[in-house]
C-alpha cells in the first residue's frame, strides 16, 4: 500500500462526512425556507436585513450579558468606568455593546424602509409587519434604558427628561413616573434601568421569535415583477432552490462573520480615535462622559442619544408651549407617537393589492418624508440643540419638503400609469451617492443658516434659508428616491452575473489571508487588556479576523457554489 | 465550475478558511475568557497598620492607640480587628506569660512555618486570622475559650486537650470552631489540636514599640487566609491602612 493509498484512508476515517454522514445536523429536515440563488448574489445584501438585525440582536444580549456580570446599579457611575478601565477587554466589550445598538437601529430603519416602499405589509404580512414597527419601539427603548444606565451627565439628562415626560402624564403621572424610574433614589433609579433595559431585551427576544416564525410561515417576498406587482406576493420553499444546508449555511456564516466584523471593528477604530484624543463629536463618543457631579458636568451638551434627538428637537418647538405642562409630553405623542401609530396601522389603512412604490404615491410620499424628518430633525437637534423655534420656523421647515414631495410622487404616479419611467440600476447608483453628498452638506448650511435666522430675520438670512431649505429638500428626496430605486431594481429576478475568478486565484487570495490572519492573531495575543490604545488594537483585529474569514468565505463560495 | 474536478485543491481551501475561522474564534475566545475572569481587588503589600482601640476604662468613645499593657488577659470576649482586607477578621489574645516562637506544622501539606511567639511589654500577645481554615466559619462561631471555659466544649475536644496537655501548652485556652468542630492551640502558633482542620490559622506577625506601648499588625505567615486567592487579595483593603480598630465581640 503506498503513502497517497495511505493517507486516502485516513482521509476517509477522519472525513466528517464518512463518519456523521451529509448534513449530520438534519438542517435540511428544519422548516426553514429555501431562496433563490439570486439572494446569496452580489446585492444579495438586501434581502437579508431582518437576518442583520437578528445577527445584531444576538451579539447585544451576548456582550449585555458580559456587561451584566459588572454592572452595579448602586454604583453605576463607578462601575461603568470601571467596565471600562479595569475590566480586561471590557473597553472593547462596553463600546461594541453601544456600537451594537446603533448598528442594529439602522437597520431596524433599514429593513422597515425597505419593505415599506415593497409594500411587503401587505396581506398575507400585516401581523408580520405589526409586530416589526412594535420591535423598531421597543429597540427604542431598550435603546434609552441602555443609554440611561451608565450614571454620567448624559444619563442624568435622558432620565430627568424621562421623569419630567412620565410625570406629566394626566391623571397617571406620578405612578408612571414610580413604575419606571423608581422612589428616586440613584439605587432604585438604576436598579429600575437595567430592569427594564433587561424586561424589554426579554420582550423583544420573544416579539422577534414570533416575527420570524411568522416569516417564514409567510414565505419570502419575491420579486414584484413575478407577482406582477400584485398583493399577495409570495414564495414558499420549492425543490428548484439550492437546498438550506450547505448553501444558505454558509452564507448565513459569512454574513455573521462580516456583521460581527464590522460592528467590533468600526467602534474599536472609533475607540482607538478616541483615546488618541482625536476627536469624536460627543454624540457619538464611545466613553461615557463625566459623573453629573463633576464640576466638568456643566461643559458636556445635554445630548439625548441620537436615535431620540428627532422628538428631542420638537420638544424645542414653541407651537407646544400652549399645552403648559404638557409641552414635551405633547411633542413626543405627536412626533414620536403618531407617527408610530401610523406605521403600525399602515396595513390596515392601506388596502389595495398594488405593491409598486409608484403605484400608491400617497403611502410612498408618506415614507419618503418619515425619513426626511427624521433626518432633519435630528440635524436640527445636533446643531441647534435646546434652541426654541417659533412656529412660523417650524412651518417653513417641514412643510416644503411635504408640498414637494407629495407633488412629485403624484407625478410620478401620473408617468408610472403610463408607462413612461424605467430607470436603469447603474445610473440610480450614482445619483444616490450624488445626492446623499448633496444632502449631508445642504443639511448642515441649512441648520446653519436657521441659526442665523434664529438671529435676525433679514432679507438676506431669509433667502438663504429658503434656499439651502430647498437644496436640503431636494437632495433628501432625489437620495431617497434612487435609493428606492436602487433595490426596487435590484428586487427583480435576473441573472446575476456577479464576480467571477478562476481557482488558482482563489487559492491565491485564500492563502494570503490566512497568512494575514494568522499574523493579527500572533500581534493580538501580545496585547495588554487593560491599556485603552492596546485594546481598541485588539478590537481592530478581532474585526479584522471576522471579516476576513468572511471574505475567505465569499472566495469559496464564489468558485464552489457559484454564487 | 470545474471545482469539484480538483478535490484536493478544495480540501486545501476548505482547510484555510476553515483555520481563518479557528484565528477568529481563537481571538474572541481569549478576549471573552480574560474578560469573564473577574479583575482581582485588594493590596500588593502588607501595609504596616497600628491596632486602636476604644478604652472600654476611660468612658471616651473615640478610638485611641491601644498598649499593649492595656488589654485584658485571656478575655472571655473576643476580641478583633480587620487587616489587610476588610473582610480579613483576625484574633488579639493576651495571655497570662510569655509565649515563646514555635514551629507550626500545616497538616495539609507538611509544610512547617515558624510562629513569632508574644509580643507586648511581658511578650504575651499574639494574634491570628479569625477565619476558621476548615471551611471558613467566622467569629463569633468560632472563637477563643479561656481555659476556666474548656467545660462547655464537645467531649472529644476536651480529651484531646487532655491527652495533648503534656508540657502545659494547653492550659492558656484553646480556639475552637463551632462549624464543625476544629480546635487550634492558641500558644503554639494556633496549630491543629482536632481536626477536621488540617491547616493551622495564619499568624499576624505583630510588631511592638517598647517606648509608646504602641501595637502594629505587620502582615500574614502561614497558611493563606480561608477564602481569599491569597492574604492580600480577595476582598477591599481597610479603609485606613495606618489605621486598624480592635473591637469586643461577645460570644454567646
Amino acid at each position: 500500500m503506498g503513502i497517497k493509498e495511505s493517507i486516502n484512508n485516513l482521509k476517509n476515517v477522519i472525513s466528517v462526512k464518512n463518519v456523521l454522514g451529509e448534513d449530520p445536523l438534519r438542517i435540511n429536515e428544519l422548516p426553514l425556507t429555501t431562496v433563490p440563488d439570486y439572494m446569496r448574489k452580489k446585492g444579495g445584501f438586501w434581502y437579508w436585513t431582518g437576518a442583520l438585525i437578528s445577527m445584531a440582536f444576538v451579539y447585544q444580549i451576548v456582550t449585555g450579558l458580559i456587561l451584566l456580570l459588572y454592572y452595579d446599579p448602586a454604583n453605576a457611575y463607578n462601575s461603568t468606568e470601571y467596565i471600562l478601565r479595569d475590566v480586561p477587554y471590557g473597553e472593547i466589550i462596553l463600546t461594541t455593546h453601544l456600537y451594537g445598538a446603533y448598528a442594529m437601529i439602522v437597520l431596524i430603519y433599514l429593513h422597515m424602509f425597505r419593505n415599506y416602499f415593497n409594500g411587503a405589509y401587505k396581506r398575507p404580512r400585516e401581523l408580520q409587519w405589526v409586530t416589526g414597527v412594535i420591535l423598531l419601539a421597543l429597540t427604542i427603548g431598550v435603546g434609552y434604558f441602555g443609554y440611561s444606565m451608565t450614571g454620567d451627565v448624559l444619563s442624568a439628562d435622558a432620565t430627568d427628561v424621562g421623569r419630567g415626560i412620565a410625570l406629566s402624564v394626566p391623571v397617571l403621572g406620578s405612578m408612571s413616573e414610580a413604575i419606571v424610574f423608581g422612589n428616586g433614589t440613584d439605587t432604585s433609579l438604576f436598579i429600575r434601568m437595567l430592569g427594564f433595559h433587561i424586561i424589554l431585551a426579554a420582550l423583544i427576544g420573544a416579539l422577534f421569535g414570533f416575527h420570524f416564525y411568522l416569516a417564514e410561515a409567510n414565505g419570502m417576498m419575491p420579486s414584484q415583477r413575478k407577482v406582477n406587482y400584485k398583493a399577495p406576493a409570495v414564495e414558499k420553499s420549492s425543490p428548484e432552490h439550492k437546498p438550506w444546508y450547505p448553501y444558505n449555511m454558509l452564507f448565513m456564516i459569512q454574513l455573521a462573520a462580516f456583521a460581527f466584523g464590522i460592528m467590533i471593528f468600526l467602534p474599536s477604530v472609533i475607540d482607538a480615535m478616541r483615546v488618541i484624543h482625536m476627536g469624536v463629536p460627543p454624540i457619538f463618543d464611545p466613553f461615557p462622559q463625566v459623573s453629573p457631579s463633576s464640576p466638568e458636568a456643566a461643559f458636556v451638551p445635554p445630548y439625548p442619544p441620537w436615535f431620540l434627538l428627532f422628538v428631542y428637537k420638537a420638544v424645542d418647538f414653541k407651537m407646544f408651549n400652549a399645552f403648559g405642562a404638557y409641552s414635551a409630553l405633547m411633542a413626543s405623542v405627536v412626533f414620536g407617537g403618531i407617527p408610530l401609530i401610523y406605521f403600525i396601522l399602515v396595513p390596515f389603512i392601506d388596502r389595495s393589492n398594488n405593491l409598486h412604490p409608484l403605484s400608491r404615491p400617497f403611502f410612498t410620499a408618506f415614507g419618503v418624508l418619515a425619513i426626511i424628518y427624521l433626518v432633519l430633525l435630528s440635524a436640527w437637534g445636533v446643531l441647534a440643540p435646546g434652541i426654541p423655534i417659533s412656529t412660523s420656523d417650524v412651518v417653513i421647515v417641514l412643510v416644503p419638503p411635504f408640498i414637494i414631495v407629495m407633488a412629485f410622487f403624484y407625478a410620478l404616479n401620473a408617468l408610472y400609469k403610463k408607462g413612461a419611467f424605467k430607470p436603469s440600476l447603474s445610473k440610480i447608483t450614482a445619483s444616490f451617492v450624488i445626492f446623499l453628498m448633496i444632502l449631508s452638506l445642504a443639511i448642515f448650511e441649512f441648520a446653519m443658516q436657521i441659526g442665523n435666522v434664529m438671529h435676525g430675520v433679514t432679507t438676506g438670512s431669509a433667502l438663504n434659508l429658503g434656499a439651502y431649505g430647498a437644496a436640503t429638500a431636494f437632495a433628501a428626496f432625489g437620495t431617497v428616491k434612487s435609493s428606492e430605486y436602487a433595490h426596487l431594481s435590484m428586487s427583480q429576478p435576473r441573472e446575476v452575473k456577479g464576480l467571477n475568478i478562476s481557482i488558482r486565484a482563489a487559492q491565491a487570495i485564500i492563502s494570503v489571508l490566512f497568512i494575514i490572519s494568522a499574523e493579527i492573531l500572533w500581534l493580538m495575543i501580545q496585547v495588554n487588556p487593560l491599556n485603552l490604545e492596546q485594546e481598541a488594537a485588539f478590537g481592530i483585529g478581532l474585526g479584522a479576523l471576522l471579516i476576513i474569514f468572511g471574505i475567505g468565505l465569499r472566495v469559496y463560495r464564489l468558485v464552489y457554489y457559484n454564487e | 465550475m470545474s471545482g469539484e474536478q480538483d478535490p484536493s485543491r478544495r480540501g486545501f481551501l476548505k482547510v484555510l478558511v476553515g483555520l481563518s475561522a479557528v484565528a477568529a474564534v481563537g481571538g474572541l475566545g481569549k478576549g471573552v475568557v480574560q474578560n469573564l475572569v473577574t479583575p482581582a481587588v485588594g493590596l500588593t503589600s502588607f501595609p504596616e497598620t497600628q491596632l486602636y482601640w476604644v478604652n472600654p476604662n476611660s468612658g471616651n468613645s473615640a478610638p485611641v492607640p491601644l498598649k499593649s499593657g492595656d488589654l485584658p488577659f485571656e478575655s472571655f470576649h473576643i476580641w478583633i480587628y480587620y487587616y489587610p482586607l476588610s473582610d480579613e477578621p483576625n484574633f488579639i489574645i493576651k495571655f497570662k506569660e510569655p509565649v515563646s516562637p514555635s514551629k507550626v506544622t500545616i497538616d495539609a501539606t507538611g509544610q512547617v512555618f515558624s510562629s513569632p511567639g508574644g509580643v507586648g511589654k511581658n511578650n504575651d500577645i499574639v494574634s491570628f486570622s479569625a477565619i476558621c481554615q476548615h471551611l471558613g466559619c467566622i467569629p463569633p462561631v468560632i472563637h477563643y475559650y479561656p481555659p476556666s471555659d474548656y467545660s462547655a466544649l464537645p467531649a472529644n475536644v476536651q480529651a484531646a486537650i487532655k491527652s495533648q496537655n503534656t508540657n502545659g501548652d494547653l492550659n492558656h485556652g484553646v480556639i475552637h470552631c463551632n462549624c464543625h468542630g476544629s480546635t487550634y492551640n492558641p500558644f503554639k502558633g494556633a496549630g491543629i489540636v482536632t481536626h477536621p482542620t488540617y491547616r493551622p490559622l495564619p499568624n499576624v506577625i505583630l510588631k511592638y514599640d517598647p517606648i509608646t506601648d504602641y501595637l502594629y499588625a505587620k502582615k500574614l505567615i502561614g497558611p493563606v487566609v480561608f477564602g481569599h486567592p491569597s492574604d492580600l487579595t480577595g476582598g477591599n483593603a481597610i479603609t485606613n491602612l495606618k489605621k486598624t480598630t480592635v473591637f469586643k465581640m461577645s460570644s454567646s
